[in-house]
């Protein structure tokens, strides 16, 4: 019969089925799957929160340098936090702690864009195309959402800095396409860590009018420059037909209305900007929107209506009254509330900051900008909650152990939302990038 | 190249589909490179061999490809339940041959009927049911999946009953109930899902007594209740009140003999809470620093106030609704009132 007549070079070759790696590659899908997280939460502290004062209390630094805060227990034997997150030390069983990240960017512009794109700021405009695209548009690139449902959206407005907008918080080479649709967050006072660029109350219409707008500038501006190409068709089709779709159809415009939401639930949530914006959040991402960025600190670091966490002066009344109070009631409360509907563990919740603070007290009771170390937190999402990865020294002056950067942060993230960190993707041009150069942290 | 016509004749019209299948199942495209390898054998022996084209070699040949084909005959199958469930609006995810379906953001029409259709995918791994028209009755139709690990059923009407065909999934060890139907007799049958290792029951009718049992039959099981509403403030508290601050910022009023207000310059950082005294509403401008350019912060009514981040030796321009400069103040080193007044 034929089967006698095949060579061995054949059977090799595969005619009898299956050769060896086959069958190993078929065992490998057979194994049960590790599910990544299907939507992840971003919030920005724009200003830089003290690591002393929130995430790595620091009881046994000398007299001068350890505040007047005290450090409590959290439901984590061996974690201790700020006494003025006690909500937060209730979660502490949900988080892994990073308290060894670094980098050397004292400035805040260059420090969210490392802290941001795991990269370092190169020269240029805000927008610039350049520019490395943020965590939020690079994690979008790698998710899809229905039509009419944007893949990345950031509330409540974006990061200034004197008046200046800061570059790395868009899609950068991605292209436009990345850019995350922005949002008003339309409830909650602007107090306690967040507040708003200007006054204009914009309801979701008009937000997408704006959001049109500034896209057909934007469009304008580079049509002068070159000749109209594909893409720029498309792109300004794509923005159209979205904001269709959110004014009409898609649940997005449910969810983006808090009215709809229990008022008990809402309560929960504090009734300020940041903590409405932690609530749509968590709306968004119910609503097929898979990444969702939230900016709690004043959107102008300069002229912000109301607090940020770059607090050079009166850094402890400030820090205790206003800003870790309503952080810590609304962080808490995305928690909770994402852990009693089950979405927890789909969801991973990311903390990012631009620095730490100086271990030295000013003589405006302040704390100054301090990259050298400082910490982060991961919530949700497959992360081991209970842990703490890293450590400063005594002072919280310099990384201890385990000290590691913004990329490798970044490749956790990537990790735990299922994309390899190494990943290669190509910019308009056709040339080749890295995703993240970091390594990602064993909190898995 | 590769003549398709063989595969027609085994596999009839379904060729371009059975391409599509293997365009997106990484196992069936393994398989299809095996029966072409299969197939060049096949043409290989017929060219050296020294037999003639005959029959019994061709009816060989059938029997051969046909056994290879037979091994993914179910594929067909897969590809109808997908294109189903995509027109039901549901999303549908492979991954190693394993299917995660979801119909919880567009396929929330989904009913018990529809349902049925899904049982003839084998590897169901994760199914997503949350918001859809659900019953207790509909989950017989999950009573196979028996590679099932996570199940969405929250915001459902699926009850009690609908819990003898989920105590059987051997594999479950995700279940989402909350805001359903059930009470403490769900989890009394619960109890027989051993891998089961988080359950959500926030918003039903289950007992402490219940969840206490369930607990003591299940160890390793975590079982999230999520707060008690009724239990939480109905209102917002009342916000803390920032004390006010001592200084008070000079007005310096602007008439068409005035100067030019001065340029901000850069200082430590400080609190501003402006007070508009005056009976009509104004603007507030910032100075900036170089160019001196103007930038609105905000509106401000009769009688109200409004906090402000500021620094040290910046410039502030009050103007009304118009645009019509009335005066500004100049920062000092220390957070301040900065009130415009009656007559301004």
């Amino acid at each position: 019969m034929f089967s006698l007549q095949l060579s061995r070079r054949d059977a090799l070759r595969g005619s009898i089925g299956l050769t060896l790696p086959t069958l190993l590659q078929l065992r490998a899908h057979s194994a049960s799957p590790k599910r990544s997280a299907k939507s992840c939460i971003i919030i920005y502290l724009w200003g830089g929160i003290a690591h002393q004062e929130s995430w790595d209390p620091k009881p046994h630094a000398s007299s001068d340098l350890r505040g007047e805060f005290k450090a409590i227990s959290t439901a984590t034997p061996g974690i201790q936090f700020c006494e003025h997150i006690p909500l937060m030390a209730n979660h502490s069983n949900k988080l892994a702690v990073v308290r060894s990240l670094h980098h050397t960017i004292g400035g805040h512009g260059g420090a969210l864009y490392n802290s941001i794109t795991g990269q370092r700021a190169p020269e240029g405009k805000a927008k610039d195309r350049k520019n490395w695209p943020s965590i939020t548009s690079m994690l979008s690139k790698f998710r899809d959402s229905d039509a009419g449902t944007p893949r990345a959206i950031c509330m409540p407005y974006l990061n200034y800095d004197n008046g200046a907008l800061i570059q790395g918080q868009f899609g950068g080479w991605l292209g436009g396409k990345y850019d995350p649709i922005m949002m008003r967050t339309p409830a909650g006072k602007p107090y306690g860590g967040t507040s708003r660029y200007t006054n204009h109350e914009l309801d979701l219409k008009l937000n997408m009018k704006r959001e049109r707008a500034f896209h057909r500038q934007g469009l304008l501006n580079h049509l002068e420059r070159q000749v109209g190409t594909q893409s720029d068709f498309s792109e300004h089709n794509l923005f159209r037909t979205m904001a269709e779709d959110m004014l009409l159809s898609s649940p997005v415009k449910e969810a983006y209305n808090l009215e709809n939401e229990d008022p008990r639930i809402r309560v929960m949530y504090g009734d300020h900007i940041g903590g409405q914006s932690m609530l749509l959040a968590r709306r968004l991402t119910e609503a097929g929107v898979p990444i969702v960025q939230v900016n709690a600190g004043a959107g102008d670091l300069a002229g912000g209506g109301g607090d940020n966490w770059d607090t050079h002066r009166d850094h402890f009344p400030k820090m205790k009254k206003r800003l870790l109070p309503v952080f810590d009631r609304s962080i808490s409360a995305l928690l909770t509330d994402l852990e009693q509907r089950g979405s927890l563990e789909e969801t991973l919740v990311a903390v990012l900051t631009d620095f730490g603070r100086t271990p030295k007290i000013n003589n405006n009771g302040g704390r100054d900008h301090y990259p050298a170390v400082y910490s982060q937190i991961l919530a949700g999402g497959g992360i081991r909650g209970g842990q703490v990865y890293g450590s400063s020294d005594v002072q919280g002056a310099a990384p201890h152990d385990n000290p590691c950067t913004p990329a490798d942060f970044h490749a956790t993230v990537y990790r735990a939302m299922g994309i390899d960190p190494r990943e290669e993707l190509r910019d308009a041009a056709g040339r080749p990038f890295q995703i993240c150069h970091g390594k990602p942290l064993p909190l898995f | 190249m590769l003549p398709v016509a063989p595969f027609r004749s085994v596999m009839g019209n379904h060729y371009p589909y059975f391409e599509k299948i293997c365009s997106c199942n990484i196992r069936l495209k393994r398989s299809q490179s095996c029966i072409r390898t299969a197939y060049l054998n096949i043409a290989a022996y017929r060219k050296s061999s020294p037999v003639k084209y005959s029959p019994l070699t061709f009816t060989c040949w059938i029997v051969f490809t046909g056994l290879f084909c037979s091994s993914f005959a179910h594929s067909d199958n897969n590809l109808d339940t997908i294109s189903f469930i995509e027109k039901m609006g549901g999303t549908v995810q492979q991954k190693g041959g394993h299917f995660e379906i979801d119909f919880h953001l567009r396929g929330r029409a989904l009913n018990d009927d529809q349902l049925s259709r899904l049982a003839k995918l084998k590897n169901v791994v994760a199914l997503n049911l949350s918001n859809t028209k659900i019953t207790s009755a509909g989950l017989v139709h999950l009573q196979d999946f028996d590679k099932l690990r996570w199940l969405h059923l929250e915001k459902t009407q699926v009850g009690d009953d609908g819990m003898d065909y989920l105590s059987q999934l051997p594999n479950l060890e995700y279940l989402n109930l909350y805001s359903t139907n059930i009470t403490d007799k769900s989890l009394e049958k619960l109890s027989q899902s051993k891998r089961l290792a988080r359950l959500y029951v926030w918003q039903t009718s289950v007992t402490d007594t219940g969840v206490a049992k369930l607990k003591k039959a299940i160890p390793q099981l975590k079982i999230v209740r999520g707060l008690d509403l009724n239990k939480l403030a109905t209102s917002f508290p009342a916000e803390a009140e920032i004390a006010k601050p001592t200084l008070v910022l000079d007005w310096v009023a602007i008439n068409h003999r005035s100067e030019a207000p001065p340029k901000s310059e850069t200082g430590i950082n400080c609190q501003l809470l402006f007070e508009n005294k005056s009976a009509k509403s104004i603007k507030l401008y910032w100075i900036t620093y170089g160019n001196g350019e103007l930038q609105f912060y905000a509106k401000i009514a009769p009688g109200a106030t409004r906090q402000q981040n500021s620094y040290a030796r910046n410039v502030w321009l009050v103007t009304d609704d118009d645009d019509q400069p009335l005066g500004y103040f100049l920062v000092g080193e220390d957070n301040a009132s900065a009130v415009i007044p009656s007559e301004a």
